[in-house]
């Protein structure tokens, strides 16, 4: 559609694009990193800034193809000659389909504003200060001579985290196999025998760098590591791991898919609140028959695969 | 493992009574997902809870490719250029976690008191 404004104004916009987001989750904007890449591929001379919750910039602070970052609430739209709003294409495309989504979400924000991905890499790049905190970090814990593994075993919707119990069960049984396990969560008090640290996004981030696996459930720490390329191990319930994990082949998954387990032919349902085994139970039962015994032979697997 | 039972409860079909004293193996506890939603519901309360010492005396003596001879086939993940002494922490750590694992020691988190 052609500019129908001021002349002097469009010549100043014409070159800008703005991508928008009025909210996150950390493990969506990470997500959100692989559509600038073929953003900046398809428009070399535009200017591309992205406008995210304040908080959450640090999440994308590195990223080569984003020019600027904005808070989203300064975001002033006739400053562009085009926008694009990714804040409610996922839960649009994906309440229609349910349980049988089929697009990665950071297929339905490109397509959203008329993108299609031809590479799907977060690129991400860690500053060398960034670097060596995480090296002082490790060596202060006495990890380098370690296999460190990072757990998350707890996400923000109590739909998705592993019971505590299996989760002290795993820890014990990573330590009994020689692995030092690093718990990455805001608030986790009561779990032994493993690292608790209190870290900022960016640490967090340079730390699940520095580990040699992850173990993980639909959470932030899931996206992360996808987007790191880190060989993970992931427990998901209501969400379809085939879809989620598309773009990541490093990927162990643990779930109940009705493609692989006939009896368990609703899931992955995508709705954690109407499981249709039982409804109202966190964690629903597929991910609740999820034992500790099934995830440590995915680590062997793991272990064997990576020679780590 | 013996724990005392803190209010009625229903174990494998039968009725367990509040005040009564069961010898349970722990494993029963994980296997089954019938059976841990039982036990996350009951409160029951250990009977052993002290932690004995590891002794680590003999594994300083040997040498450290005995050493990662002896963890390999514990089926321990290491790193061989570990220390010595990193080694025998590592080994420590894992005989730890076997002890929280076999109930010989400490609590385990799904039979705390509440």
């Amino acid at each position: 559609m052609a500019y129908t404004g001021n002349i002097h104004v469009w010549k100043k916009v014409k070159n800008k694009i703005l991508i928008l987001r009025h909210w996150g989750g950390v493990g969506d904007i990470i997500n959100t990193r692989m559509i600038f890449y073929d953003l900046k591929k398809n428009f070399p001379n535009f200017e591309i800034t992205y406008a995210i919750p304040e908080n959450l910039k640090s999440l994308v602070i590195d990223h080569p193809y984003i020019d600027k970052i904005i808070d989203f609430s300064k975001a002033n739209l006739d400053e562009y000659g085009f926008y694009g709003n990714i804040s409610t294409a996922c839960g649009e495309y994906e309440s229609k389909r349910v349980p049988y989504v089929d697009k990665h979400r950071s297929d339905i924000w490109a397509n959203s504003f008329g993108l299609e991905l031809t590479r799907h890499e977060a690129d991400i790049r860690f500053s060398s200060q960034e670097l060596k905190w995480a090296d002082k970090w490790w060596k202060s814990h006495s990890l380098n001579h370690e296999i460190v593994v990072g757990l998350s075993p707890i996400s923000a919707h109590p739909c998705k985290n592993l019971q505590k119990d299996k989760v002290q069960e795993l820890i014990y049984w990573l330590n009994l196999y020689g692995f030092r396990v690093i718990v990455f969560h805001n608030d986790i008090t009561d779990f032994k025998m493993c690292l608790k640290p209190r870290l900022t996004l960016r640490e967090w981030m340079v730390l699940v760098n520095k580990c040699d696996f992850i173990i993980t459930v639909a959470t932030s720490t899931f996206c992360l590591a996808n987007a790191l390329h880190k060989p993970t191990i992931a427990i998901f319930g209501n969400e379809d791991l085939e879809i989620y994990g598309k773009y990541f082949p490093e990927m162990f998954p643990i779930q109940r898919h009705r493609k692989r387990n006939p009896e368990w032919q609703h899931c992955p349902c995508w709705q954690g609140l109407n499981c249709k085994i039982k409804k109202g139970v966190y964690p629903p039962p597929c991910l609740q028959s999820i034992t500790v015994k099934e995830i440590l032979d995915n680590v062997k697997k793991l272990v064997e695969k990576y020679n780590i | 493992m013996k724990f005392k039972v803190l209010r009625n409860f229903i174990f494998h079909s039968k009725i367990v009574n509040k005040g009564t004293i069961i010898d349970l193996p722990l494993n029963s506890f994980s296997e089954s997902l019938e059976t841990r939603n039982i036990i996350e519901r009951i409160e029951v309360k250990k009977q052993i809870v002290k932690k004995p010492e590891i002794n680590l005396k003999k594994y300083q003596r040997i040498s450290k490719s005995l050493l990662i001879e002896i963890m390999q086939n514990r089926g321990m993940y290491i790193k061989k250029t570990n220390t010595k002494q990193g080694l025998i922490n590592i080994l420590k750590r894992s005989l730890e976690a076997q002890g929280f694992l076999h109930g010989l020691y400490g609590k385990y988190t799904c039979l705390e008191e509440s």
